[in-house]
This record gives structure tokens, C-alpha cells and sequence, in this order.
């Protein structure tokens, strides 16, 4: 389908440059990939420590720690085992785990840790930026009220703030003293939920100190993008053109101010989305909420190598994607840019 | 231990006791042992427990992959039989601690576990029911990765008719929940939501304890982590013995144990320290008591302080001691004020696992010393691990360098020891220890474990009532009903004054912002 714009000439978004671009784009993304699979693979082999030191305590007979490092093909070359692990990774084989009773990392990253940390960020992530953007047109708006500084120092203050500390604040006041929410876990121990429904009220209830806290981080850096973006808009003279015809101040501000001021927005969300991936580790170790940042933590502790590189191939696998789309999407929201 | 029987335990002194083994006999060479199993066990599915089960345990292990608990032991054996009630396992050479081991293996049923590979992911499903039947005092229930394990009480325990135990559980219903930070876990047993908590409390934790009236902290037990000062023997100055010598001479236990645990620890002056391993403690190999002149007397014959800077020359050396661990650090510092009475400057060096374990363990070793805690089971076989020469591959904990063969013989001995020769068998590597020093024995951190006010008559072994040397803990404690009424309501006081100070900060903050525009 053909979209014409306003001079009725074939969109910038269907000519050959365009496409052209967004072949170049992905080409280079797979690249970039390519490079990332690699780095993946020497990262976790140069840093100090031996993974096999994880897997062997006191008291292991030599027999068997020769067992165990042949298991795992950790006696095995370098290159060897380079190319092992990309054979397999493009077969979908991540390994197994060292410590997660050797199941298969794709299990122990996607069983149920990634759809906890997807739901919770996500859930975070919108409601920040809902509120950071309209918040921060408002404020852009009204600069230099009270409502202006009023919500910057605030959002400031809640940015700045350590997670672990409002957290434990939270579990403190919110969760022990009044006993308004839980103490940790995503859902009632011991409590056999009768309906689907019913597991989701628990769950979400117990995501509410963690979403708070974690909404409360993120405010902050929307709303000052937000409020920067649109300060910018007022400067152009289409807005004084929207004032002159007449609009009300209403139809301007969100209107006009606030959808050109939302494509810098495209490129924050853009950076921020391995947030939904990565998840926030010390909010999900205060609040024990099992996901994907607390599985980073443990599995750094342990050493476990395999969990720790299928994390962050996937995650990075996210964040050069995302960025490749935010490119892609930045044609179609912004009309000026043409190849 | 809970869900899963082992054929023996232990008892308050780590002394071995009969568990689903009524008894046990060592042959006079050491190469054959016997278990007489308890008549009348049943597994959680109500079928008979029977000496096969046993057999099939050992059978199972035995033919597991070769990284496997318990599958280097089990090659070892040459032929394991059943008659009657009694299961015969014959070794091809002796082994002391076989009893130790092999009562201590969880035992499985055999008509569930035939002929399903021991690592299939059946055992790990956490819906199977069916897969986590064992015959211990408590039945699983469910459990929910990463939030939590329920299981029920087993009213057909064989408990009632042992009397070392002579009950079945108080507790009739036991779940283990994951909350993952010090502080949830304190609320969480002050709220009631949690009765204790798996691992001693962190020392900085104590006093929060101590001051909530809801709680009580177990204390006066010693926990399994053992403290120890570690030298490379084959690097200076740690291959002078008189160094290592006037070292083990230069420490105080106990203000070491008042620096890193706040009090909270046992001293220990033996490698086979009798507070852990009475059996097999002698005092002949005892480490000597601070004696500071000696130490000195002792450098003095070898070493001058030619900068007259207050230490000797050339023997200044790193202490490594683990990033995470607060004691290990907190008894690092407390080493270093003690070396320099006697004239060592000791330079604590802060290091993180990775690093540090590789350091220590891997060829080559680029630690000169350390001081951390390795962790004790109820079998002291740790002696050899850590100071017989054919330990020396990587990952090994011979990481002291000690190639001694007279040590080694010794260590052989003991490890291949009979029931007649055991005792002058641990004896001698005590002295062995004492006589080449290649790590000095300092502390036991105590388990200060906290646990809801209203818990009562719980047993405190060494390694402390919750680990898995005692599972006797969880059977006769209980709640004695006299609850302590949690803090009801806010405490506005706190959250008036919290409040009203962030108030005054963002009005202070807003004001400045708009007089400056």
C-alpha cells in the first residue's frame, strides 16, 4: 500500500532510499550482533575467576572433578569451545546451567523469571512514562510555578534516591507496620489460589511495593526529557502559528506541543526497553521478587556461566533490535527524515 | 534430612546415632560394613521400606554419572548384599569414614526411582508429587520455584519407635519461604509471617535482633564455618617455619573473635578442633596459647629490623581475606593489630571470589596468605583434603604446599583407619598439623540464628539447629503457644517526623529554585 503525503508524492517511507536504508540498518544490526555473540563468549572467559571453582568444593575427589569439568567441556580449548557454543546457539541450545540442577538455560531464563521481571518493568516503565510525559508537558506548560518546581524537585528527589532504601522504607512501613503489602515473593506462600483471577489479585498486590518503588525511580528521567522536549516546541514558530489561529491553549499543548515533542520520548523508551529485559536487581532482591536482575545476581555469584551469557545475549540481542525498530519507527513518526 | 531418610544421624556432640538404621558393625580390617535396617518404615506412598531400598540407593548412586554425591566412594565398592534386615557393603580398601558416608546418603524407593536415570528431570519437576516420595519425618507437599516448599508431617514416621527420638514431629506443618534480604526476613519473623531463618544472622543484624521483643537469637552454639589463618608454605617468608611458628604464637583467639564475630565465636586450637569433632580431638596437638615474647624470641634469631621502622625486614606480607565475608575482613584487621605486637606488618588486602578462590586454589598459587572459613561436615576427612601432596591438582585444597611424605602416610592412615586404629591415627595428623603449621585453626563462628520468642526446646549440636547435621532439631520443637504480640500500628512519632522533615527540605529546595528564577 502506497501512502501519499501532502504533495501526493509516494511517502519517503516506501522509496527505494528508505528501504535501502533499512536494509543497511539491519545488515549492520546483524553485524553488531554477530560481534555481541562473541564478545559474549570472551567476556565470560577473561574475567578473573574460574567457573570451575563454582562447581567444586572441599573435599571433591579428583576423579570427580575431572568428571565435572569434562561435563561441562571446560577442559576443552578456547576456540573449541567457541564454536561449540555457536553451533549450538543457533540451534537454541544456550547450555545448562551450573548451578540451577543443570537444567537448561532457556528454562532458567524464560520458565517463569522472565515473565515476572517483563510484567513488573513493563508495568513500571508505563506508568512512568504516562506520568512522566504528562507531568512534564504540564510543568513545561506552567514554567517556573510552583507546579514547574514543585514536581522537578520531587521527581528529582525520588530519582535520586537509592531503590533499596524506599524499598525497605516500604516494607517497613507499608508492609510491616501497617500490613498493606507483602514482604517478599510475587504471590501468597502456602495460599492455593481457587481461579486464575484470584492468582492475579495475589500477584499484583504483591507487585505493588516493587512497582511503586521501581515507578518512582523512573519518573524522574521521562518527566525532565519530557518537559525539556516541549520547552523546545513552544520555541517554534508553529506554535506560535497554532496560538494565532485561535487554538485553545489545551489543543496546543497536547495537541501540537506534546506529539512533536514525543519523538526524543521514542529514542528514551527505545534505550530504556532492556530495562524490561534486565530487570532492577537490588529492587527484585529487597522485595525477593524472582526474575531476571536477581537472576543476574545469584548467577554472578555463583559463577554460572551459561545462565550469565544467555542473559546477556539475550538482552543485548533486545537492546540492538529495539534500537534498530526505534530507527525505523523515527521514519514513520518523523516526516522530515528522508533517505 | 526432612523429606529424606539417611541410615544414621548425629547427636548433640556429633556423636554418630541410629536413624533408620537400628545399628551398624565395622569389620576389624575396615573393609566391611553392615547396616540393620528398621523394620516397619514405610515411604510417604505407604509402601514398605525394605533393606533392598537400601541397596538400590547405594546401587543407584554407584552407577550414576561419575559426578554424582557419593560416586567416587561407591567405585570403591566391591559387592553389596542383602540379608534380612542387614545390608552388607564391602569396600577394596578400608575407608574410616564409610559408616559416615553411606549413612548419610538420602535414601530413595527403589520402585520409583527404577529405572529412571538419576539425573532425569522428572526429579526436579516441582508438581510431581510422586517424584520427592522419600520415608523422613516430613511429606512434600508442593512447591513453587523460587517462593516456597510446604510439606506436611508424616504421621506413619518411623520417629515413635527410635529412641534416640521416640516421637513423631510437633511441628505438624513446615513451610520454606524465599525472602532473599536480612531486613524482609527480620520483618518478616517479627510480623509472624516466618517462625526462623535458614542462616545465621549477619553481625550487624544482632543488635536489631536483641532489641526486637518478638524475637529471640539462638546463640552458644558453634555454626560449621571454621576460621582459619592459611600460609603458602613455599613462598617468604612463609617457608621458614619459625615465621609460621612465631605467627601461631602472636594470636589471640579470642579478641580475633571479638573483633570479626563481636563476640559471637568459639576458639579453636586443633585441626580436628574438639569443639566440632570430640571423638577425635587430642590435645597433644593443641596450638599454643599468645605468648608474645616467645614469638619474638623466636624472629629474633633470624631477623633484624635493620630500618628500625618497628617491624622486622623482609617479613611483610599480603592477608587476603574475602570481600563479602564481614568477618573474614573484620578478623583480617584484627590479625594485622596482633602481627605487629610481634614485629610482622601485615597488609590486609581486600579480595573478591573470583580472584581470590582462583588465587588460593589454582596452580599457580599467587596467594602468599589468607584468612577466611572453609566449612566443616560431620566427617573430619578436611585434614586430609587440605594437607595430603597428592591433593595437588587444580581446584585442590592442599593450596599450602605441604609435600610431606611422613604427613601423607599419616593422612593415609587416617582416612584408612580401622575402628582400633582411629584414635592414634587422628591423633597423629593433629600433630602433624601442629608440628608443620601450614594453616593455623583461629575460630568457629557461633550460629546466631533468630527465631520467633515463643520457640522452645530446640537442640543446638555443633553446626548449629538448622543445618542439615540435625534433623532431630525439628522434631521436638515447638511453639509454646505465648505469643508475643507484634508492635501494632504505625509508629507516627517516626513517620510524622520522617514526613514533616521531607517537607521542610522540598519547601527549603522549591523556595530556592523560584527565588532564583
Amino acid at each position: 500500500m502506497h501512502i501519499l503525503n501532502e504533495s501526493g508524492a509516494v511517502s519517503a517511507r516506501t522509496s527505494v532510499g528508505t528501504r535501502r536504508y533499512i536494509a543497511q540498518r539491519f545488515v549492520q544490526t546483524i553485524i553488531v550482533w554477530f560481534m555481541i555473540i562473541t564478545l559474549n563468549f570472551i567476556i565470560f572467559r577473561v574475567m578473573p575467576g574460574d567457573p570451575r571453582q563454582a562447581l567444586l568444593g572441599e573435599g571433591i575427589p579428583p576423579e570427580l572433578r575431572q568428571a565435572i569439568v569434562e561435563r561441562f567441556g571446560l577442559d576443552k580449548s578456547l576456540i573449541e569451545q567457541y564454536f561449540i557454543y555457536l553451533v549450538n546457539l543457533f540451534q537454541g541450545d544456550m547450555g545448562y546451567s551450573f548451578s540451577h540442577f543443570g537444567e537448561p538455560v532457556w528454562k532458567t531464563i524464560f520458565d517463569f523469571r522472565f515473565a515476572n521481571t517483563f510484567i513488573l518493568m513493563g508495568a513500571s516503565m508505563a506508568a512512568a512514562i504516562i506520568i512522566g510525559i504528562v507531568v512534564g508537558v504540564i510543568a513545561a506548560a506552567r514554567r517556573d510555578t510552583l507546579i514547574d518546581t514543585g514536581s522537578t524537585v520531587t521527581f528529582l528527589v525520588a530519582y535520586a534516591m537509592p531503590v533499596f532504601w524506599i524499598g525497605l522504607l516500604m516494607l517497613m512501613f507499608f508492609g510491616f507496620q501497617l500490613g498493606i503489602i507483602p514482604l517478599a515473593g510475587t504471590i501468597t506462600r502456602g495460599y492455593v489460589h481457587v481461579n486464575f483471577l484470584d492468582y492475579w489479585r495475589d500477584y499484583l498486590w504483591h507487585m505493588t511495593g516493587p512497582w511503586i518503588v521501581l515507578t518512582l525511580s523512573f519518573i524522574g528521567g521521562f518527566y525532565l526529557i519530557m518537559r525539556d522536549s516541549v520547552l523546545d516546541v513552544f520555541t517554534q514558530d508553529y506554535i506560535l502559528a497554532a496560538r494565532a489561529k485561535g487554538l485553545k491553549e489545551r489543543t496546543i499543548l497536547f495537541g501540537h506541543a506534546m506529539r512533536n515533542a514525543m519523538l526524543p520520548m521514542v529514542s528514551v523508551v527505545a534505550v530504556n526497553l532492556p530495562y524490561l529485559i534486565s530487570g532492577a536487581m537490588i529492587t527484585e532482591f529487597v522485595f525477593s521478587w524472582s526474575g531476571l536482575g536477581l537472576l543476574t545476581y545469584h548467577s554472578v555469584l555463583s559463577v554460572d556461566y551459561p545462565v550469565l551469557q544467555g542473559i546477556f545475549l539475550f538482552l543485548a540481542s533486545i537492546t540492538v533490535f529495539a534500537n534498530f525498530l526505534a530507527d525505523v519507527l523515527y521514519l514513520y513518526l518523523d516526516p522530515r527524515i528522508r533517505y | 534430612m526432612l523429606i529424606y531418610d539417611t541410615l544414621i544421624s548425629y547427636d548433640d556432640d556429633l556423636e554418630m546415632i541410629p536413624w533408620l538404621a537400628e545399628a551398624w558393625t565395622v569389620s576389624a580390617d575396615g573393609m566391611s560394613v553392615t547396616f540393620t535396617i528398621r523394620e516397619g518404615a514405610t515411604w510417604h506412598d505407604g509402601t514398605a521400606l525394605t533393606p533392598a531400598d537400601v541397596k538400590f540407593t547405594f546401587d543407584h548412586h554407584k552407577a550414576a554419572p561419575a559426578d554424582a554425591n557419593y560416586w567416587s566412594l561407591l567405585q570403591h565398592t566391591t559387592t553389596i548384599t542383602v540379608s534380612g534386615q542387614v545390608v552388607t557393603v564391602v569396600f577394596d580398601e578400608p575407608f574410616t569414614f564409610a559408616v559416615d558416608n553411606l549413612g548419610s546418603m538420602h535414601l530413595l524407593p527403589k520402585h520409583i526411582r527404577e529405572g529412571v536415570a538419576a539425573d532425569a528431570a522428572v526429579w526436579d519437576d516441582a508438581t510431581n508429587v510422586t517424584a520427592h516420595i522419600g520415608s523422613g519425618p516430613f511429606k512434600f507437599v508442593s512447591r513453587t520455584p523460587s517462593e516456597f516448599i510446604q510439606m506436611e508431617r508424616n504421621d506413619d514416621w518411623w520417629g515413635p519407635d527410635n529412641p534416640y527420638v521416640g516421637q513423631l514431629p510437633n511441628i505438624e506443618s513446615l513451610r520454606i519461604d524465599v525472602v532473599l534480604g536480612q531486613d524482609a526476613r527480620i520483618l518478616a519473623m517479627r510480623s509472624g509471617e516466618a517462625d526462623t531463618e535458614r542462616y545465621e544472622v549477619f553481625g550487624a543484624y544482632v543488635n536489631s535482633i536483641l532489641n526486637a521483643p518478638e524475637l529471640q537469637l539462638v546463640t552458644g552454639v558453634v555454626s560449621q564455618w571454621d576460621y582459619v589463618l592459611g600460609f603458602n608454605t613455599t613462598v617468604a617468608p612463609f617457608d621458614d617455619p619459625d615465621v609460621r611458628d612465631a605467627i601461631a604464637l602472636g594470636i589471640d583467639r579470642q579478641e580475633l573473635i571479638n573483633i570479626g564475630r563481636l563476640g559471637f565465636g568459639t576458639p579453636t586450637n586443633s585441626c580436628i578442633p574438639a569443639e566440632f569433632f570430640p571423638a577425635y580431638f587430642d590435645n597433644d596437638g593443641a596450638f599454643p596459647t599468645q605468648d608474645i615474647d616467645a614469638a619474638i624470641d623466636l624472629l629474633n634469631d633470624t631477623y633484624t629490623d635493620g630500618d628500625e621502622d618497628g617491624f622486622f625486614d623482609d617479613l611483610d606480607f599480603d592477608l587476603w581475606v574475602l570481600s563479602w565475608d564481614d568477618i573474614s575482613v573484620a578478623t583480617g584487621t584484627g590479625i594485622k593489630l596482633q602481627l605487629a605486637k610481634i614485629g610482622i606488618d601485615c597488609n590486609v588486602k581486600v579480595m573478591d571470589d573470583g580472584p581470590m578462590y582462583e588465587g588460593i586454589y589454582a596452580e599457580p598459587r599467587a596467594f602468599i596468605a589468607y584468612e577466611m572459613s572453609h566449612g566443616y561436615s560431620a566427617v573430619p576427612d578436611h585434614v586430609w583434603w587440605r594437607m595430603h601432596s597428592d591433593n595437588i591438582v587444580d581446584w585442590g585444597d592442599n593450596c599450602y604446599g605441604l609435600s610431606d611424605t611422613a604427613v601423607d602416610t599419616h593422612l593415609d592412615d587416617f582416612v584408612g583407619a580401622t575402628p582400633a586404629t582411629i584414635a592414634a591415627a587422628a591423633r597423629q595428623v593433629q600433630l602433624d598439623c601442629l608440628e608443620h603449621k601450614p594453616f593455623i585453626p583461629l575460630f568457629l563462628s557461633d550460629d546466631t540464628h533468630a527465631m520467633r520468642a515463643e520457640w522452645v526446646n530446640f537442640t543446638t549440636p555443633p553446626g548449629g539447629p538448622f543445618t542439615s547435621f540435625n534433623p532431630r532439631a525439628m522434631v521436638f520443637m515447638y511453639d509454646s503457644g505465648l505469643v508475643t504480640e507484634p508492635p501494632t500500628g504505625v509508629d507516627w512519632v517516626l513517620v510524622i517526623g520522617i514526613g514533616a522533615g521531607a517537607l521542610i527540605v522540598g519547601v527549603i529546595v522549591t523556595y530556592l529554585f523560584m527565588k532564583k528564577k
